[in-house]
């Protein structure tokens, strides 16, 4: 016996669809996520609208802005790039163009994601 | 000799290419398939195509498909947005004030009004996709109205924001 792997997980994702399934579900995950952080971001910017540079770092500075803030930033740059490689695989033809636009949607919301989220923590932790 | 063998040879091959010629004809004509030989020569011929949007009357399900894939599109755009926005604010005072001067100017806050109708728009259709994917809203009528309510939804919603928005500025 040269392996202790079962044949079905030799298998697992080899198909057309790779991991198609798991993207699909993670997909609607995020976007059930996205629901009370989506009311939450709406909430608080319409709230401290036209408040000064002051006092929106204060208001980001409470532990709990900051954390929730994080969470739906994480989120939705997540759901953002899954939902973008979809349309991409929908209207990108051609191996190389598809590769293309996919690293693209990858690095622009990591970079997304990266640049946010240390702002917050900037601001969080007082720089 | 050399010559006999020769008109020998080409009567064999002609023979042999009607032949060919007769088999593949039927062939083809028996299973006229897209990877049969005549498709080489026919590369332009007019075939059926599988009926798709055309045939379908357009209608609210419709828009609702596209719209959710193009407001999440916008969305990508006003994510950027708040990035920026979030890194001014880490910046310091004055490049952020820069930046809030960007936003509250009249394109700034049309940009910004779109943005609003776009995560409206696509959190309603959204919601509707959740209820679609656990297999309800496919009676015709159900899924219908329900894609006409997401746009009276989020018209509605993005104008409450903004009037909210402008209340809690003090402009009335």
């Amino acid at each position: 016996m040269s392996d202790m792997n079962t044949p079905l997980s030799k298998v697992r994702g080899l198909g057309s669809g790779k991991t198609g399934t798991e993207t699909f579900i993670s997909h609607r995950i995020q976007a059930v996520a996205n629901i009370p952080l989506v009311i939450f971001f709406i909430v608080s910017f319409v709230g401290n609208a036209g408040k000064s540079h002051a006092e929106w770092i204060a208001w980001i500075k409470q532990p709990i802005v900051s954390v929730l803030l994080i969470l739906f930033i994480l989120n939705f740059t997540n759901h953002m790039r899954t939902g973008l490689q979809e349309v991409v695989e929908d209207y990108v033809h051609g191996h190389g163009n598809k590769w293309a636009a996919t690293l693209a949607i990858r690095f622009s919301c990591a970079l997304i994601a990266g640049l946010s989220v240390f702002s917050i923590l900037r601001i969080a932790f007082g720089g | 000799m050399f010559c006999r063998s020769s008109i020998v040879a080409r009567i064999n091959l002609s023979i042999i290419v009607k032949r060919t010629l007769f088999i593949q004809a039927w062939f083809s004509d028996l299973i006229s398939a897209d990877f049969s030989l005549r498709g080489k020569f026919m590369a332009k011929a007019q075939r059926p195509l599988s009926p798709h949007l055309q045939v379908y009357r357009f209608g609210a399900h419709m828009a609702v498909s596209i719209i959710h894939r193009v407001t999440g599109s916008m969305l990508a755009f006003g994510a950027i947005l708040l990035t920026w926005w979030l890194v001014a604010l880490a910046t310091g005072y004055e490049y952020f004030n820069m930046v809030q001067s960007f936003a509250s100017s009249a394109i700034g806050r049309l940009v910004l009004f779109g943005i609003t109708f776009a995560l409206m728009q696509h959190f309603a259709s959204g919601i509707r996709h959740l209820f679609m994917d656990s297999g309800k809203l496919y009676e015709l009528k159900a899924n219908t109205a329900s894609a006409k309510f997401t746009f009276v939804f989020s018209a509605i919603m993005t104008l409450v924001i903004w009037a909210a928005a402008y209340k809690v500025m003090g402009a009335y």
